[in-house]
């Protein structure tokens, strides 16, 4: 049993408890979902359960956790292994050994399981989540998908009770969300393990769970069997209708970007195949499809990112298929997944002056620019800041900025609302749609159906290396049909 | 695979790594300990012999190559800065002198055992092994080298996506004068730092959940040495002893800017039989 008596916590060097005055209790083989908007403690009241919070973190507690009835604040992280195991957000940065096989075996050598017995546990874990094929692949020619299975296999393998996952299906598609989650209702059967899940997409979790625990500015507000908590959900707007939040639908007419018969392989894969596209003036076009389908691929073809083996791209009515991506950055915008690629300078406002430089705008122009951006994204309040304090949302926001000052005609976006919350990503789309009306032309490549069938103006699947058209109507009664029920 | 290690098949890669590393560690103590560059030359041959039996020969003659460019500054130092008597010709008013050319090769041909000897370290021994093995000495340094082999082809994509993201900001990676492409690439920097910082931490973070630490460990692959790799080991470890007592009683010494010539007895040849013949069983391997 994991019992959270009376914690709150404060991060050293802030004055406001992230956590205030936390109690709860965990039975082995629950299957709990933990939910709430960012920054409400959920990542940190998890990291409390095994020691890291404060061991690794720092920071003051008071209350106790017991795990067992091992008190975290005696005992460091490393020793809760054996109990406790953690998987993350990026499969990415928890894989530390090279190829498959070590990467199981690790945790166990750090537990000093006896040779023999690891060689066992090895065999039949990887057995258990099909990897034996992969034993001796090297571990970053894996797909997002496989790694997330190796760093599951590998905790698992180290035979903890319970397991805490802090958001592992965010950079997963819908099918390898569905089938990550069905894998862990199968552990939570077949060994009892505990699961402790930080999820921000309810609508895909909350189908698996058996509790729920709803956090708000540090505190648990709701903590109960699943069809208890669910009008607790729906008053705080995360279990809901989707709503489109579009008028005017149609685009008029003007065409800015087109891409004709586009063909592109990787080392003679091929991931496009003669796709075609065009985006006009006023439009939200959303490009969906599955992990590895080639939707980066598709967008890197539209600014010169990538170069099109065959086809032709138009921008304006100009053919800049072999153009550089610099000189065609003042007419499209380009956001890619990772924010923090976007920030590194001291202040929000140098950030967007870095832009501005490098494009060539006038510095006459620049102070009404980037008042225009900031309080068009809500940020004005964070101009002197360093972007990377910032939160997840306002980060993304932050990234969108220093694209938006350039004031392009087409605005790009790869996986704009990965790890955004409910309302984080509500935000992001009014301020899209804004963008939107005032006659930018947006492209979106994203997973989340429930955004689309909200923002969107048009739909595309990419199959097969060509884009499908998929009828608003359609992604709509999906995303309502999971929003309502909870269902993927 | 982005990282150097050559997945190959050969009787070299067949072998464990413990007899492996201490082979390169003896091969190491020899070109510090020797001098004479017919010791030398015998040695390096011998080392170049195994990486072609490892199948690594061409990735360790690039190594090389980069090793020549150092070579040509100590041939250059050396020549131009070193006295002798015997001078072979004038370069302008410095005399080059047959010691200081000796000294030279010399010099460079210690180098070239050094880099051959790292290159089948690096080559032929799959670094979750050498990780292993260098764990019972050190494993927290040798997890941050396993680490960074590990993290390398993710640091490289996490760059890549800084360049794009850059471009999308009007940075011209590719036009202008090398000065004007270096300036735009020092804009990568900050933020690849920044990004790496963040996964560091990530990874520490992960790595403690995983018992990181916890005390005393246990090694996945502790395969036990078969005789035949134990007596390899036991040949090198007597090599290292051999290659200190020659030093000891100056063999396989020359010192060159003092007039030290290609003067042999029969007893060097002996010595040197002697100290090829403890560290080739390592061509026997261990089976492809």
């Amino acid at each position: 049993m994991i019992s959270v008596e009376a914690m709150t916590f404060t991060y050293a060097g802030s004055d406001c408890p992230v956590l205030k005055d936390v109690s709860t209790r965990i039975s082995e083989g629950e299957f709990v979902l933990v939910v709430g908007r960012s920054g409400c403690g959920k990542s940190t009241l998890c990291r409390a359960l095994n020691g890291l919070v404060p061991h690794f973190h720092g920071g003051l507690l008071s209350g106790r956790v017991l795990v067992d009835g091992r008190d975290t604040r005696k005992t460091p992280p490393s020793r809760f292994a054996d109990l406790i195991g953690m998987v993350f957000q990026d499969p990415e940065n928890q894989l530390v050994m090279t190829n498959v096989e070590n990467e199981m075996a690790f945790g166990l050598e750090n537990l000093g399981v006896p040779v023999s017995e690891m060689k066992e546990r090895v065999i039949r874990y990887a057995d258990y989540f099909d990897l034996r094929r992969f034993f001796q692949r090297f571990i970053p020619e894996l797909s997002g998908g496989e790694k997330q299975k190796v760093a599951l296999g590998s905790v698992l393998a180290m035979k903890p009770k319970y397991l805490i996952l802090d958001e592992p299906t965010s950079q997963l598609d819908a099918e390898n969300a569905a089938l990550f989650l069905e894998f862990l209702t199968k552990l939570n059967k077949d060994f009892g393990v505990g699961i402790i899940l930080v999820e921000h997409r309810l609508e895909r979790c909350l189908p698996y769970a058996d509790r729920v625990i709803l956090m708000n500015e540090g505190r648990i507000v709701a903590d109960g069997p699943k069809d208890e908590v669910v009008p607790a959900l729906k008053e705080s707007g995360l279990l809901g209708t989707v709503s489109r939040m579009i008028a005017d639908v149609a685009g008029n007419g003007d065409s800015l970007l087109s891409a004709k018969d586009i063909h592109f392989s990787y080392d003679q894969t091929p991931v496009l195949d003669g796709a075609d596209l065009v985006l006009a003036r006023g439009e939200l076009v959303a490009i969906t499809g599955a992990n590895g389908s080639g939707k980066s691929t598709l967008i890197k073809q539209l600014n010169g990112l990538l170069k099109p083996q065959t086809g032709i791209v138009t921008l304006l009515g100009r053919d800049v298929s072999s153009v550089t991506t610099a000189s065609i950055a003042k007419e499209i915008g380009y956001l890619g997944q990772n924010p923090n690629d976007y920030l590194f300078e001291e202040t929000l406002e140098k950030e967007l002056e870095f832009t501005l430089s490098n494009l060539g705008v006038d510095t006459k122009e620049w102070n009404e620019r980037i008042e225009w951006t900031l309080s068009m994204l809500d940020l004005a309040r964070f101009r002197g800041m360093f972007p990377r304090d910032l939160s997840c949302g306002q980060r993304e926001r932050t990234a969108l900025a220093t694209i938006l000052v350039g004031r392009p005609k087409i605005l790009i976006l790869d996986e704009p609302t990965r790890g955004l919350d409910y309302w984080s990503k509500t935000k992001l789309g009014s301020m899209l749609e804004s963008l939107r009306r005032q006659g930018m032309a947006i492209l979106l490549v994203t997973h989340d159906y429930r955004f689309i069938a909200e923002h969107a103006t048009r739909i595309l699947r990419l199959e097969g290396g060509r884009l499908l058209e998929v009828p608003v109507d359609q992604m709509v009664f999906l995303a309502s049909e999971s929003a309502a029920t909870g269902g993927t | 695979m982005l990282f150097p290690y050559k997945n190959t098949s050969s009787r070299i890669h067949g072998l464990d790594a413990r007899p492996k590393i201490v082979f390169v560690f003896a091969v190491f103590v020899s070109s510090i300990l020797l001098s004479d560059i017919l010791y030398l030359s015998v040695l390096l041959a011998l080392v170049l012999i195994v990486s072609a039996v490892a199948r690594t020969l061409k990735s360790t003659l690039s190594l090389l190559r980069y090793a020549v460019f150092v070579a040509i500054f100590v041939i250059l130092f050396n020549v131009l800065l070193s006295s002798g008597r015997d001078v072979v010709f004038m370069l302008g008013s410095i005399a080059v002198t047959s010691e200081s050319i000796l000294f030279s090769i010399s010099m460079c041909l210690r180098l070239f055992l050094a880099v051959s000897a790292f290159s089948l370290l690096t080559f032929a021994i799959h670094p979750d092994e050498a990780l292993r093995t260098m764990s019972k000495v050190g494993y927290k340094t040798m997890t941050a080298l396993s680490l960074s082999t590990r993290m390398y082809p993710t640091i490289a994509a996490d760059s890549r996506n800084i360049m794009d993201s850059m471009r999308a900001r009007g940075v011209e990676f590719d036009r202008g004068g090398f000065f004007t492409k270096l300036r735009a690439r020092a804009n990568v920097v900050m933020p690849l730092l920044f990004n790496s910082l963040d996964r560091s931490i990530a990874i520490a973070e992960a790595m403690e959940t995983r018992g990181f630490g916890a005390g005393r460990r246990t090694n996945y692959s502790e395969a036990r040495l078969s005789r035949g790799q134990k007596w390899m080991v036991a040949f090198f470890v007597l090599s290292i002893i051999v290659g200190i007592a020659l030093f000891v009683f100056g063999y396989g010494n020359a010192d060159y800017l003092n007039g030290a010539g290609f003067v042999y007895g029969f007893d060097d040849l002996i010595v040197l039989a002697v100290y090829v013949i403890l560290l080739s069983p390592i061509l026997v391997g261990g089976g492809e």
